[in-house]
């Protein structure tokens, strides 16, 4: 095995929060091991940045920011890896925390220069690990050519390309899609139709808070109302009110069927972008059991975290979309606030002195508060269920991997299978290469529906390593040469 | 205060415990189970799944002998698939050395009078597993044994005690174990339990529970780690280990490899007691290259999960089956890691203590008694460890 590496601060992340959170720390003296999944820093929001981030067109706004954020990794004291995964992660609780180094990581290195197994020690760690898209349960989602509307995104950013030949069809709500949509027709891209799951109803409902959100937030509200605005008038067929959406097809999708003002539709379809808004990745501060709370609005789990992002292991801090989602600006703020206040708890910047940065950044934070409660609210994520009507259920599968249909876990449900790790033992939800990964969210809002309790109470799926499949042959590498006597 | 009576409570819903309610309750008592987490938590549903009366310790081959018939019905007696399959296991030698110990194993058992194991030249070997590493010498084997799902069979039998009208109290923890004049008073951090009757399945609690009945009962918590790929296609029938390695390995029906063979996690400690296994990635690869030294195409594998399931070890590796000090109380706990095979009949071994019916097979090596610390019975002096691992 590699010789152990021993770091202040492990960083886990290299998007906005973490790039920002390795920065604070480095720039207080101390020695920070930032891992990261991508081959090139930036996170989803800036994917590519390193190309991206100086290139003018139709993407440059998204990249705001990012230059600046990438100058992290040449930092003094900020060892970089790329294309890392972390495969397990623990955080030693008192009485074993008299230990100088309570975190342990192990991670897998990435290509080129020898793939392996490592393990990191440190004295505190930096969750960054961000958003992911929220699962959508509808029959026929599991066929080919149907994808998330993130997914989608990711592929313009990192190629360049978009969808023209026809055929493509987003369906869904939420920021994302009104700026994908926006992207690709920039980019010379066509989109066939739009498919609005938004109830009606949803800007009653948000209009109280616009007030709050325009003075706390007005730039990305003004940026909001100008996405809405090349919407509505960007000429493509726009359905409102969309149900009962189904992916139909044999091999691969071929059509898209569902239900607007009352009447079926079919349209033909070889790609469907399909989004409900993302979720906080929570697969690593679940991994290292630590306590989450269930927002409401957000129908997701987030780590239980102090304003400064501290969670229920002391020498654990989330920041960014991970710790709750709010935005790339948020995101940037909240890992440099982490990063000062693991600086302050290692020692490295006094209480005053720590005080004196991280008020003027909890003021901004809070100000940009209403506008994410306002989009929250216009974007209220549907009922897990909306999609998959009585009828449908069998071919709604709520795990992908297992091919467990939403009807085969009601069943279970109904058998006394009253917690997701229950419906997990009975079906295997959630034991495929995912490890429950994208069937998660949806897993506890099903259960907690079908048992009337609240998702704090129903829990979330135990996650266990490695975090991400990995190759037997990277084990065998960090095996010593000699195994010792039985 | 009058409390409702049971005729017996069993203490911990894992397998034991589940395989003791249900015979309970099918001889006419009033069944209740108390589960400090959640049904089959730890050790049940973390288990390999092995039915193996392969290399048992000679005091145990009876009994995984007589249970091999009880898992051939079990699916139809629970009313679901426990996922049960005669696919065989088979112990491979690597070098003639360890063929020799084989030998001399096969040669041992049959003198005790049982012949279920069998050698297995090298030819035969390839023959039936074409894919393993060219340099196995041979393997014993037998035939009749096989595996079951862990998790499909903790729900049969948890759907089954349901149907029978047992009722489970989880997330309740006993608290304290007196006598009474009728029987036995438990007090939970619930509501009281009186039953005529108290059995400990409560596994790698047994012995905490045990000292609450003032019973010194030795156990060690053991955090077994265990390893799951992504399913590949189909290369190896029989549940395979290997003579002179940590190595148990199967293929499930769904595709994936399951590879354990007794390397031990980290046990987290809790104010209740052990708390959780957190396994330990060096020894995981360490139990990988054991399985790719067996199978090297294994090397492209995925590896999925891995965990670590809490049992009780016995110093002796053998289970702590039969009454305990207190008039009324039986323990079954402590099996050691190989306890799933001989969970059908535990239920019926135990039902039998309760009721003072002749038991069909030698418990005695079993007894709690062998480590109260003045009596050492003569049983206890010729229980030699297993001496194949």
């Amino acid at each position: 095995m590699t010789a152990e590496d021993t770091r202040d601060v492990v960083v886990v992340g290299a998007g906005p929060a973490g790039l920002a959170a390795a920065q604070a720390v480095a720039d207080l003296g101390l020695s920070v091991r930032l891992i990261d999944e991508q081959a090139d820093a930036g996170g989803q929001i800036w994917r590519n940045a390193a190309r991206m981030a100086t290139r003018r067109g139709p993407l440059e706004k998204s990249y705001d920011g990012a230059a600046d954020a990438l100058a992290a990794l040449g930092s003094a004291g900020v060892d970089y890896a790329a294309g890392a995964t972390v495969l397990d992660a623990a955080a030693a609780l008192p009485p074993q925390n008299s230990r100088a180094n309570p975190i342990r990581i192990s991670w897998l290195t990435g290509g080129g220069g020898g793939r392996g197994i490592r393990e990191t020690s440190a004295r505190a760690l930096i969750v960054a690990t961000g958003a992911m898209e929220r699962p959508v349960l509808f029959p026929g989602a599991a066929l080919p050519g149907v994808m998330g509307v993130g997914a989608v995104q990711s592929v313009v950013k990192q190629s360049g390309m978009v969808p023209s030949g026809g055929g493509f069809v987003l369906a869904g709500q939420g920021p994302l899609l009104l700026l994908t949509l926006s992207q690709i027709l920039d980019l010379g891209g066509t989109v066939d139709a739009v498919l609005d799951l938004a109830p009606k109803g949803n800007l009653a409902g948000a209009a109280s808070g616009v007030l709050a959100a325009l003075l706390g937030d007005p730039k990305v509200m003004a940026q909001g109302a100008s996405l809405l605005w090349r919407a509505r008038r960007c000429g493509v067929p726009w359905y409102r009110g969309v149900r009962a959406l189904r992916a139909v097809g044999e091999d691969a999708i071929e059509e898209v069927a569902f239900e607007a003002e009352g009447k079926t539709v079919r349209l033909p379809c070889t790609l469907l972008g399909v989004h409900d808004g993302v979720i906080p990745n929570t697969q690593l501060t679940r991994l290292m059991k630590l306590d989450h709370v269930w927002n409401v609005p957000q129908q997701a789990f987030a780590p239980r975290c102090t304003p400064e992002g501290q969670t229920s292991a002391p020498s654990v801090w989330v920041a960014g979309d991970g710790a709750g989602i709010a935005g790339v600006k948020v995101a940037r703020l909240r890992g440099t606030l982490a990063g000062l206040d693991v600086a302050r708890s290692l020692g490295a910047m006094d209480g005053p002195g720590f005080r004196a940065r991280a008020d003027p950044l909890g003021k901004l934070i809070a100000r940009r508060a209403p506008a994410r409660a306002f989009v929250d609210r216009l974007f209220a994520p549907l009922p897990v269920t909306a999609l998959a009507g009585a009828e449908l259920a069998d071919d709604a599968l709520v795990c992908r991997c297992e091919a467990v249909s939403l009807a085969r876990v009601h069943a279970v449900i109904a058998d006394g299978a009253t917690g997701p790790n229950r419906v997990k033992t009975f079906t295997r939800c959630g034991m495929g290469a995912c490890q429950g990964r994208m069937c998660g969210n949806a897993l506890t809002r099903i259960v907690a529906a079908a048992t009337g309790s609240t998702p704090d109470d129903t829990g979330a799926l135990r996650i266990r390593p490695p975090l991400k499949p990995t190759l037997i042959s990277d084990y065998l590498d960090s095996v010593p040469p000699r195994e010792p006597p039985l | 205060m009058s409390l409702p009576r049971h005729d017996l409570a069993v203490i911990g819903a894992g397998l034991m415990g589940m395989s003791v309610a249900l015979e309970a309750r099918a001889r006419g008592m009033s069944v209740v189970i108390l589960e400090a987490e959640s049904s089959a938590r730890h050790a049940s549903s973390a288990s390999a799944g092995g039915v193996r009366s392969l290399n048992r310790h000679p005091s145990e081959i009876a009994l995984a002998r007589a249970s091999l018939p009880l898992w051939e019905g079990l699916s139809a007696r629970l009313g679901h698939d426990c996922g049960f399959k005669r696919s065989g296991q088979i112990r491979v030698a690597e070098d003639t050395a360890a063929m020799q110990s084989l030998e001399a194993r096969a040669a041992a058992t049959a003198a005790l009078g049982f012949d279920h194991e069998r050698l297995v030249t090298r030819a035969e070997l390839r023959a039936r597993i074409p894919t393993i590493a060219d340099h196995c010498v041979g393997a014993l084997t037998v035939d009749d044994d096989g595996f079951a799902d862990p998790l499909a069979t903790s729900h049969a039998w948890r759907m089954a005690n349901a149907r029978a009208g047992v009722r489970v109290i989880e997330r309740t923890r006993v608290t304290t174990i007196n006598r009474t004049a009728g029987g036995i008073l438990l007090s939970t951090t619930g509501d009281p339990v009186e039953a005529g009757f108290v059995v400990n399945t409560a596994g790698a609690w047994g012995d905490r529970i045990a000292r609450l009945a003032g019973e010194a009962l030795p156990l060690r918590a053991a955090a077994l780690q265990m390893t799951v790929t992504a399913r590949m296609p189909a290369f190896v029938n029989p549940v395979l280990g290997s003579q002179g390695r940590k190595l148990s390995l199967k293929q499930t029906a769904a595709g994936s490899v399951v590879i354990g063979g007794g390397y031990e996690g980290d046990v987290t400690e809790g104010p209740d007691g052990p708390q959780q296994g957190a396994p330990r990635p060096g020894l995981a690869a360490q139990n990988l290259a054991n399985a790719v030294s067996l199978f090297p195409a294994l090397r492209a594998a995925r590896v999925t999960r891995i965990w670590a399931g809490l049992e009780g070890m016995t110093p002796d590796d053998l289970p702590n089956l039969g009454t305990g000090t207190m008039t009324g109380l039986v323990h079954a706990f402590g099996f050691s890691g190989h306890g799933f095979a001989l969970a059908p009949l535990i239920g019926p071994i135990v039902v039998a203590l309760l009721e003072g019916r002749q038991i069909d097979h030698a418990i005695t090596p079993f007894a709690p008694s062998r480590f109260a610390p003045q009596v050492r019975s003569h049983e206890t002096c010729l229980n030699q460890k297993d001496q194949v691992i």
